[in-house]
């Protein structure tokens, strides 16, 4: 096997940025701050780049599937078509109207892509609506605190709550800051202590999970 | 002690205590003294969903969140998700399921591509993989992603949904779709507000840290379990310095924060 293909050297070239992230952190060293720093940019160049490669398997996976006539294809075919117009949109050619900040390529962000993004988020409303259902029903001792936790924060967030009975706003409030956040402190704490322990092992080499499958 | 960060001294002190608790259980495990894991149903049930979808004939869905890997908060959490790919890929290659993986980031792309090709081979099934439809990168906007992946779900009818990593408001639309097209789903995140809604949505949920102690789950490594070992000492630190800190401050001393500023 070619030394590049080994196992060994992400993992030394993994410790290797981890160290040089940590050591400023804890330890002043002049000049190590700015280059943990200039590091870290060299993940957005290396996001750039890679833009190009999400290029070229949207335009495999989409062409496959419009030539396929696979389920779903004019999907893939509108998909193909944007991108490829968006990009030329995007071309740094200011003196036809074109590239980044131009009016055509803004109009298009503003009045298409966040209108579709903000109705996706919007449509939270209804999943939630649906997984509430499912969840409020008081089949274990569990479900029966949710349910009855959640009917007061609902009715405390919705003003005719409030105007049947005023204690529903206090009993809210001491809902999210007693035991709902002890329960979150000890999730956060855990996770970070989780977190924190993943790292040491990545460090040591012993967490190979996203390593090629765990090596070999 | 002039060379060293001030504010930083205390949380120095304390990772190297984690750090020399978390060598000395992974040597102790290497030694043959693995310390008992407590059952996480979530992860029991991951065979149990792969073998479910065998059944069906239907394809298992494997994502590792939508963040990157360099995030410091939400970075581990996307490794604890890949961790369980790895695993995953390699059984559904065994048992012959067809993985689908929906990926937002494109620089992890070739990184799940990999992990997927490598179950393959592990299991002499080179030939079954097909990365362009297995792997896909579906688009780096959030709703752009989660729109493709509903999409992709119901499409295929997914017999079983995996989510583990970081998440964010996407998490109950995927959850809720996984709900309509009937899969077997386990998630898993450390993002206190997304928790709830995998409760809600999922058959299993793993709920903050055990999502980090998934990788040592499934593969059973002595060592990675030793590790798990380590994490706990640092637990009991947390919890000594919580009892300690009430009590203190309700004596009416400051010094424990000060000690924890130092």
């Amino acid at each position: 096997m070619s030394w590049y293909r080994r196992i060994e050297v992400p993992i030394i070239l993994t410790a290797v940025c981890c160290i040089f992230q940590l050591v400023p952190y804890f330890v002043k060293v002049p000049g190590w701050q700015t280059a943990a720093e200039q590091m870290i940019d060299w993940d957005s160049v290396m996001e750039t780049f890679a833009t190009f490669l999400g290029f070229i398997t949207l335009l495999m996976l989409h062409g496959r599937m419009v030539s396929q006539r696979r389920e779903g294809w004019p999907f893939s075919a509108w998909i193909l078509v944007t991108m490829v117009v968006y990009t030329i949109i995007g071309i740094p050619l200011k003196s036809i109207g074109l590239g980044k900040g131009t009016a055509l390529f803004e109009d298009i962000r503003m009045y298409v892509l966040t209108p579709l993004s903000s109705a996706m988020y919007a449509s939270l409303g209804f999943w939630i609506a649906s997984a509430a259902y499912r969840a409020f029903r008081a089949r274990t001792t569990e479900a029966a605190v949710l349910l009855i936790s959640g009917t007061i924060v609902m009715l405390a967030n919705a003003p005719v709550g409030t105007s049947l009975w005023g204690g529903f706003a206090p009993l809210k409030d001491w809902i999210f800051d007693v035991p709902n956040m002890a329960t979150m402190r000890g999730v956060v704490i855990g996770a970070a202590l989780g977190a924190l322990a993943l790292g040491v092992r990545t460090l040591m080499g012993k967490e190979r999970g996203y390593l090629r499958g765990g090596g070999g | 002690m002039a060379f060293l960060q001030e504010g930083r001294i205390f949380g120095l002190l304390v990772l190297i205590y984690i750090f020399a608790a978390i060598i000395y259980f992974v040597d102790r495990s290497s030694k043959g003294r693995v310390p008992r894991l407590r059952r996480v149903p979530g992860l029991e049930m991951v065979d149990e969903a792969i073998g479910r979808a065998t059944e069906m004939g239907r394809p298992v869905f494997v994502s590792h969140g939508i963040a990157s890997l360099t995030s410091s908060t939400t970075g581990p959490q996307t490794i604890a998700g890949l961790g369980v790919l790895s695993y995953v890929a390699e059984k559904c290659a065994e048992v012959g399921t067809k993985i689908n993986v929906p990926v937002r980031r494109v620089t992890i792309w070739p990184i799940a591509v990999e992990i997927c090709e490598t179950g393959y081979k592990k299991a002499g099934k080179t030939e079954d993989f097909d990365v362009t439809d297995q792997v896909r990168f579906l688009s780096s906007n959030q709703f752009g992603f989660s729109s493709n992946y509903m999409g992709w779900m119901w499409r295929e009818r997914a017999a079983a949904n995996i989510m583990i990593g970081a998440y964010w408001a996407e998490s109950l639309q995927l959850a809720e779709t996984g709900t309509r097209v009937g899969a077997m789903q386990i998630a898993g995140t450390a993002q206190t507000s997304q928790i709830p809604f995998f409760i809600a949505a999922c058959d299993y949920c793993l709920i903050g840290e055990e999502i980090y102690a998934a990788g040592a789950y499934l593969s059973k490594d002595a060592e990675m379990i030793g590790s798990l070992a380590g994490q706990d000492m640092g637990k009991l630190l947390a919890i000594a310095l919580i009892v300690l800190g009430t009590l203190i401050v309700t004596a009416g001393s400051d010094i424990l924060t000060r000690l924890l500023s130092f």
